[in-house]
């Protein structure tokens, strides 16, 4: 896919002499000791990476990482010192300050961590600033923000002053905000921070189910790595300045790239991370047509107290253990007639902490399904707290 | 001490006779657009009757403040209305509005601009600082040079000392928009423009109002200083109060403009967020209040052309009908109304302002050979320095000759006789003075040119001194006004005592209190009391307290001097024949 953003080697220094600052960079030297010998401070070192259409391209890391600095040059807040930001191909840095109006008016919006709402507007007015000052008529820009103001759930108040508004109401007139101006590119930075853990949760969601319509490319910034697990389609994890991995949220938790991700990431909630299917066993099963002595006969060379039973198409029927096997051979009766039909099962992609909850509940191990009921693997206890422990050996990686 | 003194008092003056020269089209412009704005607000301020603009007033405090404001405003005008100070008030309103007027159009585009460009603030805040510390009177002195004397001075004095927090709080009030919303308008794309206007002025209005308000305070007390050069109104009134000694009048004219102040502080505290915006929207009342005024002005402007003075009278013309005065205190201000009234010069006013002021203007005139009425007096450097000439007074308005008489305080005599009977000796004529007053004038320290006098006249000095004791260490004081004359006769009189043994002290105040403190006691003696004249009113206050030594110098003179090249030659001349 052709990529809507592409930063290359962009570095941005902060100081007085720029230029021995990049000299000293490139000989190689560190933050450290750049900023003892100029006094000058690395905000973020030859970053490189590529942004695709419709992703949610998540840059994470600790105060102090440059992340905001980062997201700052893509729109050129601020100046990079070297380096090429491309966007649609058109490199921004070099462009004269009319041009770049025209970039920050029509291709990037922008939403920012304490909402940065002009508190003597109304929402509307805020809402429609982008457009105000683009000299659009005045009904084409109220229709637009009003429209927008509706897409974040926010009809009804445009005529009230933002300091009347809840701040997960203030930053849904943010997000507005950047909607009306109909860019392709929306710039988070922090957007969530500032709000309550569950709020910022119920944003996320939104802004999850915004995205499945509107497939915008989002660059979003936050320090909290659950929400970047949450929302990134892609998460780049930064630390002074350098860019240290760059990965789908699965591959930056489970194959850290250095030791500073492993530590970033190990106190991380895995079971958020994980899904059912990191975890799934093959499963043993049998047909019911096999009869109870086969199914005894599997459950002891194996080891397990009890099996599922799939007809032939693999759809799951039910589940027997050695104990309904066994009174079927002395009773004499069917697999089906013995085996117990209320089974817990689970997705693929159900996320381990509901897992959990499951297995809790279920005296035989889960069953992962498809949509279509069949079998798909096997989640026993063991497997879910070996993984949960990080422990590798637990976990099935896709793409290896 | 090797290093000599640097001429610095000479530089300034030598730059700001370059200045004045390079400039003088400029200030003149100047002057009457300042001008053109006072008298426009003067003339719609004074529009009908007193009581419509008091309860405008009334009302606009009302609607931005508290009721009781309201209120305090309407009884505090009609007080002043009462007490005979309106005209005065208006006066004083009209220059605070002018001062305001170019305050704003000056200081705000300047505290933006410095708010945008991190070095133009460096330039500025040293100027500022440098504006707010220098006394208020330094600022009088280039103004009565590039401006003359009147209220346009005043004016462009109260400017400079009022406009540094507007631009200050400008400034600080858009450097204070948090930097989020800053980077808010410039990521939607805004240009420099688009975000001031939108952004960062809506955002600073609060401070910038503060800033605004401090102006207006701080020209509000410019008006007495700019009294000292010939504005008219309240302080004017204070000033003459000050030196004629007048506690009730001072009074008056103090509370005035206390009430003054306390309006417009108010109003224009409360412009943004009046107590009661929400019933009657801002830009209704405002917008109204401003309709009234262009009215007012309208018709202003209609009625104008009736009251233009006719140009029948060309010298009257010329100099716009217009007698450059002194200290509003001074005998000789009084002699000058007096002749105005006995020739029927009922067009004409008197200037007041300040004996430097007005030799300023003469100054100014004489250079570009303009026409100018001053009022002058005999012993005076002007007469050796210009080619002036007195109008003649057939009428008699500024009486006789009159006598320079030295005045004691009671017991004098008894306690220090010897200095008693030097003063009482101390007499000397016209000329000897103005060649005091000449060294002085070409930048001589006024004790160096006294002692100059004494060493080339000591015959005459021992004549003063010849039967009188020597002192011991007595403490002497010496009051005097800051007239050229005056200054030269006490110096030399003080470095005469000095130089018999005495410790002289020389003490510089207005009349007024030149004759109380020679009256209480707190001073010993003056050499400067103009009689029968010029100091009459005080004489006749204090004649009683004090002893009168006769006079140290006959042969002074008062009336209406203008320059040899004026071909006007009477104050009958002046009278003007109005169509």
């Amino acid at each position: 896919m052709k990529a809507k953003v592409k930063v290359k080697n962009v570095t941005k220094v902060f100081g007085k002499s720029p230029k021995n600052a990049i000299k000293l960079l490139e000989k190689g030297y560190s933050k450290k000791q750049i900023l003892e010998q100029t006094n000058s401070t690395i905000g973020v070192n030859t970053a490189s990476f590529e942004i695709y259409p419709g992703e949610i391209f998540v840059v994470m890391g600790l105060s102090g990482s440059g992340k905001s600095t980062l997201i700052r040059m893509l729109n050129r807040l601020i100046e990079p010192t070297i380096g090429q930001i491309l966007i649609d191909d058109e490199d921004i840095v070099k462009m004269n300050p009319q041009q770049l109006r025209d970039v920050r008016r029509k291709k990037i919006s922008m939403v920012f961590q304490n909402f940065a709402l002009f508190p003597h507007k109304t929402i509307l007015e805020n809402t429609e600033y982008g457009l105000e000052i683009q000299n659009i008529s005045q009904e084409e820009r109220t229709e637009k923000a009003l429209k927008s103001l509706e897409i974040v759930g926010l009809k009804g108040y445009e005529h009230q002053y933002p300091s009347q508004l809840s701040g997960g109401m203030q930053q849904r007139v943010g997000l507005a905000r950047a909607l009306t101006s109909d860019t392709d590119i929306l710039l988070m930075d922090e957007a969530f921070s500032a709000l309550d853990p569950l709020i910022r949760k119920d944003m996320q969601d939104e802004l999850l189910e915004l995205q499945e319509t509107m497939k915008k490319t989002i660059i979003f910034i936050t320090h909290d790595l659950d929400e970047a697990l949450r929302i990134g389609d892609r998460i780049a994890l930064m630390k002074d300045g350098n860019i240290m991995q760059i990965g789908t949220p699965e591959e930056i938790m489970v194959n850290p790239a250095n030791e500073y991700v492993e530590r970033f990431v190990e106190d991380v909630d895995l079971s958020k991370v994980l899904t059912a299917a990191h975890v799934q066993k093959r499963a043993e099963r049998i047909t019911p047509d096999r009869g109870p002595r086969v199914a005894l006969q599997i459950m002891r060379d194996q080891g397990y107290s009890s099996i599922f039973v799939v007809d032939r198409r693999q759809k799951l029927l039910g589940a027997i253990n050695a104990d309904d096997a066994s009174n079927a051979l002395i009773k004499n009766k069917s697999v089906e007639e013995v085996m117990q039909k209320d089974i817990v099962t689970v997705n693929e992609d159900t996320l381990l902490t509901d897992v959990i909850g499951a297995l809790a509940t279920s005296a035989l191990p889960l069953a992962v399904v498809d949509e279509n009921n069949r079998l798909k693997g096997v989640i026993i206890r063991g497997a879910v707290i070996g993984a949960l422990a990080g422990n590798t050996d637990d976990l099935n990686i896709k793409g290896g | 001490m090797g290093i000599p003194k640097i001429p610095l008092a000479e530089w300034i003056d030598k730059i700001v006779d370059v200045i004045i020269n390079i400039f003088h089209p400029l200030f003149s412009a100047v002057t009457n657009i300042t001008e053109t704005l006072l008298n426009g607000l003067v003339k719609v301020l004074g529009l009908g009757p007193s009581i419509i603009l008091i309860i405008i007033i009334s009302l606009l405090a009302f609607y931005t403040s508290r009721w009781t404001v309201g209120l305090f405003t309407l009884l505090g005008l009609l007080l002043i209305d009462n007490l005979g100070l309106w005209d005065a008030t208006v006066d004083s309103l009209a220059l605070i509005l002018s001062a305001i007027v170019i305050t704003v159009v000056i200081g705000i585009p300047l505290g933006i601009w410095s708010s945008q460009n991190d070095r133009v603030k460096q330039v500025i805040t040293p100027i500022l600082d440098f504006m707010q510390t220098m006394p208020a009177f330094v600022y009088l002195i280039p103004a009565i040079l590039f401006f003359g004397i009147g209220v346009v001075p005043g004016i462009l004095a109260s400017v400079i000392f009022a406009i540094p927090p507007t631009i200050r709080l400008t400034n600080l009030g858009i450097r204070e928009v948090p930097s989020d919303l800053i980077e808010a308008s410039n990521a939607f794309g805004s240009t420099t423009w688009q975000r001031l206007f939108k952004v960062q002025l809506p955002l600073a209005a609060p401070t910038i109002l503060a800033g605004i308000n401090q102006s207006i305070m701080l020209a509000l007390s410019m008006v007495v200083i700019s009294s000292l050069v010939g504005a008219p109104g309240l302080g004017a009134e204070v000033y003459r109060a000050v030196t004629q000694i007048k506690v009730g009048e001072g009074f008056e004219a103090g509370i005035s403009i206390v009430i003054v102040a306390i309006i417009l502080d108010r109003i224009s505290q409360n412009l943004r967020k009046p107590v009661y915006g929400k019933k009657l929207a801002k830009k209704y009342v405002y917008g109204f209040t401003v309709l009234i005024f262009c009215i007012a002005a309208i018709s202003v402007a209609f009625a104008g052309g009736n009251d233009q003075k006719t140009s029948s009278n060309k010298i009257g013309f010329e100099v716009n009908y217009e007698i450059t005065g002194i200290d509003p205190g001074a005998g000789l201000m009084k002699a000058t109304e007096k002749a105005i009234k006995d020739y029927d010069l009922k067009d004409w006013t008197l200037k007041e302002g300040s004996s430097a002021a007005m030799t300023a203007e003469l100054k100014k005139a004489y250079e570009n050979k303009e026409p100018i009425i001053v009022t002058g007096w005999t012993p005076h450097w002007m007469f050796s320095k210009y080619k002036l000439k007195y109008l003649e007074d057939p009428k008699g308005s500024f009486g006789k000759d009159e006598e320079i008489h030295t005045v004691v305080r009671k017991g004098l005599k008894e306690d220090i006789p010897g200095a008693y009977k030097i003063l009482d000796n101390f007499s000397w004529k016209p000329n000897d003075m103005e060649e005091v007053m000449s060294d002085i004038q070409d930048g001589a320290k006024p004790e160096d040119a006294a002692a100059k006098w004494i060493k080339k006249h000591q015959d005459q000095v021992n004549n003063w001194t010849k039967d009188a004791s020597k002192g011991n260490g007595e403490k002497i004081s010496l009051v005097y006004v800051s007239w050229e004359s005056e200054v030269a006769s006490t110096n030399v009189i003080g470095k005469a005592l000095e130089n018999q043994g005495y410790d002289v002290t020389l003490k510089q105040v207005e009349a007024g209190p030149m004759f109380a403190g020679v009256s209480d006691g707190s001073a010993d003696a003056m050499v400067a009391a103009w009689l029968p004249t010029t100091h009459k009113d005080y004489m006749n206050e204090y004649k009683e307290q004090l002893v009168d030594l006769g006079p140290n110098l006959k042969g002074t003179k008062l009336g209406l001097v203008v320059p040899e090249y004026m071909k006007i030659n009477s104050i009958e001349d002046l009278k003007g024949k109005t169509k």
